[in-house]
């Protein structure tokens, strides 16, 4: 139950939630025709591995933040490495929710240019969505999490409009069901970075987490743990109406999936569009709590009274790298920078600072005159 | 403490203004101002007939009437003619011609690319396309024996517009004379098309399953052969039966009506079907079955070198009619029983001379390659390049179950 008195406090549950709530957004989209290219009809094994090693990742992460009770990564990072160091790794873990909420601006906006407002220019379908993504952003913590809380609704909607491509399910195009290509699995798992964005957040928002009766490991891992087998399932269900061949030709198998759906006896049709217009909070929520990261993180590093004097520095940057990846060459450039920056920072950075963390605290408790 | 004001000042100032653009942004976006489009300003697609560009030299008043419609095309040949049948919104008033006359027109042109043609043809229209609500290709054969179905269809499965349950028919004669063909209901022909394909399940002799643009989509995607009604019109009768066949990219051959429902069988998606089938006393007469339930399994094995397959079909249904002149003891249940053998036998006859003749033209519509690859993934490797020489061969073993359940109101 959210505690309304404390405005910027959350629980644990909360803040598996807020986690929970960033990992699934419209950038998946288009990387699904990879992971069903290279993992063919094994893509829900795939998913299910990378799960877990984007769990882990999470899970050091958390390790690191207790390490440093009430601080964010900006201000323990530079006693670890020094000032230079710190501040180049503070760097690239900024720039990961800014490349999020860049990647998803990108996916919305072009999905809804379309499919739905194929007359709209991008580029205001871009500014509306940074300033909509701006004025929630600029709200303190309590409202921000009451707006993820009510928009969360459109995360089951949106997996309920999904799971009627069950009507198309085919199991003939999932077979074989044993695997004869292991790397063809494993290959795609580094894609999954479009899959589970934004965990870094909680290098920033554990402080913001009050201790409960569950620990923050157990409560993000429920959230992973739903949402993994969201893919799971997604993934079987998606190749078992498509065909792997067809998955791996179309821009967007989930759209395409959705739009081979046709309901007998109603009158509701074109259901993708349903289901676009439901991608829209999924992704907004992402994006929200990766601007708060990002502003909330420069707000400590910098030693500054309020979060919202960071948002508007790093707007222009937002927009005109939104704006200049305008053909699928630059947005591959863009995924795979963020893929490879994503990857680099959770499984090299993070480990080795929890490392140094972990050697500090050996040294302190050894010599605790020092 | 006055930085404090100031900075709350600064910050609710900024929010003002932020809200104040959302608020312009979000109202000029949303009411449609601007882009708007009323529906009866727009022409809908309901029909996209195909047709190969040589129809219009059959009379000189067509060929005169194509240099109007086409336009200078300075790459490649005319290859096609795309005749739209669009639906009219418009208010008539006329008490003349009929109201089918009003419902729907079309608009034909010239050229090698649909899209191309479709733009062109804006030249004949007051009013912008719209696909979203197209109800039926119908493309010639004529069309498919230039460069094959993939030209054609590349247009309808690449643009977003396009819905993918839209329903594709093939005809032997002329695509452009369906997109003209005035339903006798008065219904617009696009949606008439769509729902004669729709009763597939109780005609057995056409297949409306997995037979849409969408399926075929998927079934070019993975080189498998594929099935697409046949259209047939002469003299103002529009008739939809049997399949066209095809492989790869190719129109191979049709399946007649026979040919079809034992197709329907080895899919197992003959519901609702009728079956007749020789009496067992007196084979004058016809006893007619109509299927309420069906469960078909259809098994690829492997024993050693030898692949076969098994379909084992289990029917539920009642006596739909009798016909002949000799009298029948309906009641009694060894009559009965040799009936079901009757009618397990046609079946069964009609299931392994549809695979026969698949093998004979080397096309493969139930995908046993895929059906083989899944269930031996192993064992496939083995024989997968020498795939074309073996299926020829492979034989299909069929057991079929009838049971009746009801020998109907009256006897």
């Amino acid at each position: 139950m959210a505690n309304l008195e404390a405005k910027d406090k959350m629980s644990p549950w909360q803040l598996g939630l807020v986690i929970t709530s960033g990992l699934l957004t419209a950038r998946l989209l288009p990387t699904t025709t990879l992971l069903i290219r290279d993992a063919q009809q094994f893509g829900w094994l795939s998913s299910a591995l990378a799960g877990l090693l984007f769990y882990f990742a999470a899970y050091l992460m958390i390790r690191l933040g207790q390490q440093f009770p009430e601080e964010t990564i900006g201000e323990y990072v530079p006693r670890l490495v020094g000032k230079t160091l710190g501040f180049f790794i503070f760097l690239i873990f900024i720039t990961i929710p800014l490349l999020n909420i860049i990647n998803c601006g990108i996916t919305i906006t072009s999905l809804y240019s379309t499919f739905l407002f194929d007359q709209t220019p991008r580029v205001i379908l871009l500014i509306t969505l940074l300033l909509t993504v701006i004025y929630c952003t600029l709200q303190n913590w309590g409202t921000i999490l009451r707006v993820i809380q009510i928009l969360i609704i459109a995360l089951p909607m949106l997996y309920m409009f999904y799971s009627l491509i069950w009507i198309n399910f085919d199991l003939l195009n999932l077979l074989p069901l044993w695997p004869d290509n292991f790397t063809g699995i494993l290959q795609p798992i580094p894609y999954h970075t479009d899959y589970y964005p934004g965990y870094e957040a909680l290098l920033v928002l554990l402080p913001l987490a009050s201790r409960g009766k569950i620990s923050f490991a157990r409560a993000v891992g429920w959230g992973f743990l739903v949402v993994t087998f969201m893919y799971v399932l997604g993934i079987i269900v998606l190749v078992g109406s498509l065909t792997v061949k067809t998955g791996a030709m179309v821009s967007t198998p989930v759209i395409y999936a959705m739009k081979s759906v046709e309901l007998p006896g109603t009158f509701i049709e074109r259901l993708e569009n349903y289901m676009i217009t439901l991608f829209f909070p999924v992704t907004y929520i992402s994006m929200v709590i990766s601007y708060f990261v990002v502003a909330e993180g420069c707000r400590k590093y910098f030693k500054c009274k309020d979060h919202r004097t960071f948002i508007p520095i790093f707007l222009p940057l937002i927009f005109f790298v939104s704006i200049f990846v305008d053909n699928p060459e630059r947005h591959a450039i863009l995924i795979k920078f963020s893929m490879f920056l994503a990857m680099f920072f959770s499984f090299i950075i993070i480990p080795l600072l929890l490392f140094l963390a972990w050697r500090m605290k050996g040294r302190t408790q050894r010599c605790p005159t020092e | 403490m006055p930085d404090r004001i100031s900075n709350g000042n600064a910050a609710n100032i900024a929010l003002k203004i932020i809200a104040a653009g959302i608020g312009l942004c979000v109202f000029l976006l949303t009411t449609g101002c601007w882009d708007s489009k009323e529906i009866q300003d727009r022409n809908f697609v309901l029909v996209a007939a195909i047709d190969d560009a040589d129809i219009v030299n059959k009379s000189e008043a067509d060929k005169q009437k194509a240099v109007t419609q086409t336009f200078v095309q300075k790459q490649g040949t005319k290859e096609y003619m795309l005749s739209l049948q669009l639906l009219n919104l418009a208010k008539t008033e006329g008490k003349g011609g009929g109201p089918q006359a009003q419902r729907t027109f079309v608009f034909s042109n010239i050229g090698k690319s649909l899209f191309e043609m479709n733009r062109d043809i804006l030249g004949q229209s007051s009013k912008s396309l719209y696909w979203e609500h197209l109800s039926a290709i119908v493309i010639s054969e004529a069309a498919i024996k230039k460069q094959g179905l993939l030209p054609i269809i590349d247009f309808l499965r690449r643009d977003p517009e396009m819905r993918w349950r839209t329903k594709i028919f093939i005809t032997p004669g002329e695509a452009r004379a369906i997109a003209q063909y005035i339903p006798p209901n008065g219904e617009a022909g696009g949606r008439y098309l769509d729902g004669m394909l729709k009763n597939h399940k109780k005609n057995i002799h056409t297949a409306g399953a997995k037979t849409d643009i969408g399926f075929i989509s998927q079934a070019i995607d993975n080189d498998a052969d594929y099935a697409i009604p046949r259209l047939d019109y002469t003299d103002n009768v529009l008739k939809l039966g049997g399949l066209a066949l095809f492989k790869n990219n190719t129109l191979v051959g049709y399946a007649d009506e026979y040919i079809t429902q034992g197709i329907r069988y080895i899919y197992g998606t003959e519901r609702s079907a009728i079956i007749s089938a020789k009496c067992p006393e007196h084979p004058d007469d016809e006893i007619v079955f109509e299927l309420f339930k069906n469960d078909t399994k259809f098994i690829p094995h492997i024993e050693g070198d030898n692949i076969y397959f098994t379909l084992d079909i289990t029917m539920r249904g009642n006596i739909g009619e009798i016909n002949g002149i000799a009298k029948h003891d309906i009641n009694d249940l060894a009559f009965l029983h040799r009936v079901e053998q009757a009618i397990a036998q046609t079946v069964s006859q009609n299931a392994r001379d549809a695979w026969e003749f698949q093998q004979q033209l080397g096309i493969d519509i139930p995908n046993t390659k895929a059906r083989l690859k899944g269930a031996h993934p192993f064992k496939w490797k083995s024989f997968e390049d020498r795939w074309d020489e073996i299926y020829p061969t492979i034989p299909l073993i069929v057991s079929v179950n009838v049971n009746i359940q009801g020998i109907g109101e009256h006897d």
